[in-house]
């Protein structure tokens, strides 16, 4: 039953997996592949009982926070949404005061170099763009 | 009436237990249990299912095995251990403390009304 390896695969591919998750994706592929056997028996053809168990089965955060409804899980990504704006302001103003502090001793020590400092200003930029593209994606999940 | 899920989540575990207790059974056996027990106003979610056996089996609760249904296939069948038995009690016991709390609690507020 390719199918059902196939949507297990999917499920855990979107984590990080740990050992536990490792040991998991085998049992889980079983124990769904038993249910379409089971289903198969009642009298449903394989097709549908394949479908039945996918559709069934709820989301990887049921498996990963059963205790925890949906409201509690929300909530948690929420939090998770406040760090990351709080992570881009930080590291947004951290770049503004390294980037004043280069451009002020280039154009104050070095002037004769000319405007060198943009070029580390360029690398330092991608920290606070990392981190929005981060957000905007966190942001993205929620919708 | 079905039955909110967030209410139940916090004794599936026992729910578990229980009828682990009762016979060995295999993970889509505890499912439809479940279903059929509750007149079908609850249907516990597979993830959430496969999740708390894999925790109870991780706590050393119940043990799994590969058994044979009746007709030849093959299942992974959950067994109470020594310890899940005694866990399953003590639970018990929790529960109905809380139910003889709940009880109390509800009908108190209804008499108000």
């Amino acid at each position: 039953m390719k199918e059902i390896e196939q949507f297990v695969n999917r499920l855990f591919s979107s984590k990080t997996q740990s050992k536990e998750d490792k040991e998991t994706v085998p049992i889980l592929i079983e124990m769904l592949e038993e249910k379409v056997e089971d289903l198969k028996e009642e009298g449903m053809n394989e097709s549908d009982a394949i479908d039945k168990t996918i559709a069934e089965f709820g989301e990887i955060d049921d498996y990963y926070h059963p205790h925890m409804d949906k409201e509690k899980r929300r909530h948690k990504r929420q939090k998770t949404i406040e760090h990351y704006k709080n992570d881009l302001l930080f590291s947004a103003l951290s770049t503004a005061i390294i980037i004043a502090i280069i451009g002020f001793v280039n154009l104050y020590y070095f002037p004769q170099y000319g405007p060198w400092f943009i070029v580390p200003a360029l690398g330092i930029l991608f920290w606070p763009l990392s981190l929005l593209y981060k957000l905007l994606n966190k942001k993205g999940e929620n919708k | 009436m079905q039955i909110s899920s967030d209410i139940i989540r916090g004794h599936l575990e026992v729910v578990i237990l229980k009828l682990i207790t009762e016979q060995d059974r295999y993970g889509y056996e505890i499912a439809t249990e479940i279903y059929n027990r509750t007149d079908e106003k609850f249907s516990i979610k597979e993830a959430t299912l496969y999740a708390m056996v894999q925790r109870l089996e991780r706590k050393e609760l119940i043990t799994s095995y590969i058994g044979t249904k009746s007709k030849g296939s093959k299942r992974r069948y959950y067994k109470i251990t020594t310890l899940g038995r005694a866990y399953y009690k003590e639970k018990r016991r929790e529960w109905a403390t809380l139910k003889t709390l709940m009880s109390r609690l509800l009908e108190e507020t209804d008499e108000r009304n």
